[in-house]
């Protein structure tokens, strides 16, 4: 028994002495993948290395990384904008990333909250979860903001290795980066996408006539106390609504509602609100890939109409 | 029943024993089908009757440990064993933890004498026994989790795919009930010989069947064993004309069917089964009795290659029935698989998932000739090699386990 309980250790001792190294190789190699989980990576490294650097931040869900043209902003306003949209997640995570942004500069000169739909929606569970993997060994920051969802344990951000349990295709990629450095997808957190509309829509309104997007008490109060701190710190914000595909609008039955509420807070607490709701583009198919995004030749066109309207703020950056 | 005093009481408490045992499992498991099939069929005359059901959940591997319990009632009325009178060694035997919820089923004559004489710890019985374990880990989290994803994907969606995306489907469900039952057998083997404990084989690698009646050979080999000997034999064996031959193998194959849950996919699943079974028996052929694929050889000759993929094939047309929630939705799933569509790309595949079940099937085809594919593999090897050779295989099991999924045969 004795011989038997030596060799067993003997053969699990080195994995799990080796598991801690192992752990920050991975996670540094996974880092420099800008093809991975739709190129958040990049928006994290940016963030977490503080590199963001920016005057103008813009959070938001997916429709703000493929609606905003951060460099453009950026460049026609005079200073540097990044666009920190993640997609899938709501207010909860924006806001998140927003504060990891304002670390590094906590007076930004204008935070452009892009907000639609689902901002104040609460998704149950970590949508894309490999995008946090090579961050969260030892992050409790982490570990309380994505607490309330499913997907990860609290053990998971603290022995080492174990999160990437089941994750080989993390693995591999991390692989992939030891040999090569990828293309990044994004620039300034923004990534206009090349494609033609999908039909995505048509099929899902063949199989219901409405949607109503259920709000999140928790996450329209957290959104409200959010406003309040940015006003008593007297930073500028504004909300901008990007099109929103017209038949996509009238899809979600609540919509009326959810517009109510972000003019009421708009009115509360003397925030710009640009809603391109009724713009042209909204109307044109062709400036859509699906309901709720454009591809990039709708980005573009939305961006050169945002910057426009932010020149009439008279920010001096 | 061994202490009767003449051969009726015998069979008196025999029959009484047998009784209890099924009641409860008619009771718990088949109860329901029952009743319902009799209102559907009354239903059908025109006379409607509403029967109540029971609304309790299935107790876990009720099938196993009843067949299981069976058999030492029938080893005793057999006289091949002597009741056990210590009430701890006996509790041991009915609830062995190890294969308490899926088996294997054992036999009294195999597991008790074990667990009546003194054990004492073999290291080198305990190596193998993690080996087997390690194995049955990769087999449960690796193949058949990662299966079960694409299968259930096709199956809980037919209709929206291909008629090859079908195929797949039922080919990757095959892979997963193989890796999920064999696993979980495998772990339950290993761990058992860590207590120096030898349970029954269950699998004997029945991807590299030759012919249907080789397949049930290999594969739960303790239920087919087990309906042969208290079953089949008594029914007359093969000892019998062609016809009852004929008949015990229906029967023996729809009560295997019936077994696996009351649901007639499962009874139609049994059927199949015997018809494939019946040109073997007709013709007298299908020899492959205990002999292996390309034993002693790398490859399989061209006839035996194209034996087994036929095999394999035929095993996993049937397991559509297997897995459908109803007759309909198997032959929804046979119609929309052989639909124009199947000569289509098949959709949805994980590239990774193919290599790793390529590289499974060549590590089962090279270790085809020991208990299970790991037993002796990488003994002639430098120790170095060998034990990186079993990093890799748990450095796979870590990276590569699919999402968690039930073991299939503990709803049996």
């Amino acid at each position: 028994m004795k011989q038997f309980l030596i060799k067993f250790f003997a053969f699990i001792i080195p994995v799990v002495v080796l598991a801690y190294g192992a752990d920050l190789v991975v996670s540094h190699f996974l880092k420099k993948s800008n093809q991975y989980v739709q190129g958040e990576y990049s928006t994290w490294n940016a963030l977490y290395d503080k590199k963001v650097d920016s005057e103008i931040l813009i959070p938001g869900s997916s429709r703000a990384w493929m609606h905003f043209d951060a460099t453009r902003i950026g460049d026609s306003l005079h200073t540097k904008a990044y666009n920190l949209g993640m997609d899938g997640y709501n207010f909860w995570f924006q806001k998140y990333r927003l504060e990891l942004a304002m670390r590094d500069n906590p007076h930004p000169k204008l935070i452009i909250m892009s907000i639609d739909a689902v901002t104040l929606q609460k998704r149950p569970d970590l949508f894309n979860p490999n995008q946090f993997l090579p961050f969260m060994l030892e992050n409790d920051e982490l570990e309380k903001i994505s607490e309330s969802f499913l997907g990860y344990h609290g053990y998971d951000y603290h022995i080492p290795l174990i999160r990437y349990f089941g994750k080989g295709e993390a693995v591999i990629e991390a692989l992939k980066m030891v040999f090569n450095d990828s293309e990044p997808k994004r620039v300034r957190g923004f990534e206009g996408q090349l494609k033609a509309w999908n039909y995505d829509f048509e099929r899902v309104n063949k199989q219901m006539d409405s949607f109503t997007v259920p709000l999140d008490p928790t996450s329209v109060r957290m959104f409200e106390d959010f406003l309040k701190e940015i006003k008593q710190k007297k930073l500028n914000i504004i909300f901008v609504y990007s099109p929103e595909y017209i038949e996509g609008q009238r899809f979600v039955k609540n919509r009326p509602e959810i517009m109510a509420l972000y003019n009421r807070l708009s009115a509360q607490y003397q925030i710009p609100f640009f809603n391109y709701s009724n713009d042209p583009i909204s109307y044109d198919k062709k400036y859509f890939f699906n309901a709720s995004h454009m591809n990039k030749l709708g980005a573009e066109l939305f961006t050169t109409k945002l910057i426009q309207d932010l020149k009439t703020l008279n920010i001096q950056y | 029943m061994h202490e009767a005093k003449n051969e009726r009481l015998r069979k008196f408490w025999f029959w009484l024993s047998i009784s209890v045992n099924l009641g409860f499992l008619g009771y718990f498991k088949y109860y329901n089908f029952f009743i319902t099939s009799f209102a559907d069929a009354l239903s059908e005359v025109g006379i409607e009757r509403h029967f109540s059901t029971l609304q309790i959940i299935l107790p876990v591997g009720i099938s196993f440990y009843t067949f299981h319990g069976l058999s030492y009632v029938i080893d005793i009325y057999k006289k091949k064993i002597v009741p056990e009178k210590d009430f701890v060694q006996y509790s041991v035997f009915v609830s062995f933890f190890p294969l308490l919820v899926a088996g294997p089923i054992e036999r009294a004559t195999h597991l008790l004498p074990q667990i009546q004489k003194k054990r004492v710890f073999n290291a080198t019985q305990a190596v193998d026994g993690l080996r087997q374990i390690m194995w049955g880990l990769f087999k449960k989290l690796v193949i058949a989790d990662n299966c079960a994803q694409y299968a259930n994907m096709v199956f809980n969606n037919s209709g929206e795919y291909a008629g090859s995306t079908h195929f797949i489907g039922m080919l990757f469900f095959t892979m997963q009930i193989y890796g999920d039952f064999s696993g979980y057998s495998d772990i339950a083997l290993g761990t058992a010989r860590l207590f120096g404990i030898d349970l029954l084989r269950n699998f004997a690698f029945p991807f590299f069947s030759r012919d249907i009646p080789e397949f049930w050979r290999r594969w739960h080999i303790s239920l087919s064993s087990w309906f042969r000997d208290y079953v089949y034999i008594p029914l007359g064996g093969n000892a019998v004309g062609m016809w009852k031959r004929i008949r015990n193998t229906f029967i023996i194959f729809i009560v295997i069917g019936f077994w696996h849950g009351a649901n007639w996919t499962f009874i139609l699943w049994g059927f199949v089964n015997a018809l494939y079974i019946m040109p073997y028996l007709l013709l007298k052929v299908g020899k492959h009795e205990t002999s292996i694929a390309a034993q002693g050889k790398i490859f399989p000759s061209l006839k035996e290659a194209f034996q087994i993929v036929t095999t394999f094939t035929l095993a996993s047309m049937s397991s559509i029935f297997f897995r459908s929630k109803d007759i309909a939705q198997s032959f929804h799933f046979y119609k929309e698989m052989f639909s124009a569509s199947f000569f289509q790309k098949p959709e949805g595949i994980r590239n990774d998932l193919v290599w790793i079940i390529i590289l499974f099937l060549i590590v089962e085809w090279a270790g085809r000739e020991n208990q299970y594919a790991l037993e002796k593999m990488g003994f002639h090897w430098p120790r170095p090699l060998r034990l990186a050779f079993y990093y890799v295989i748990l450095a796979a099991i870590f990276l590569f386990a699919g999402t968690s999924q039930q073991f299939v045969y503990f709803q049996f």
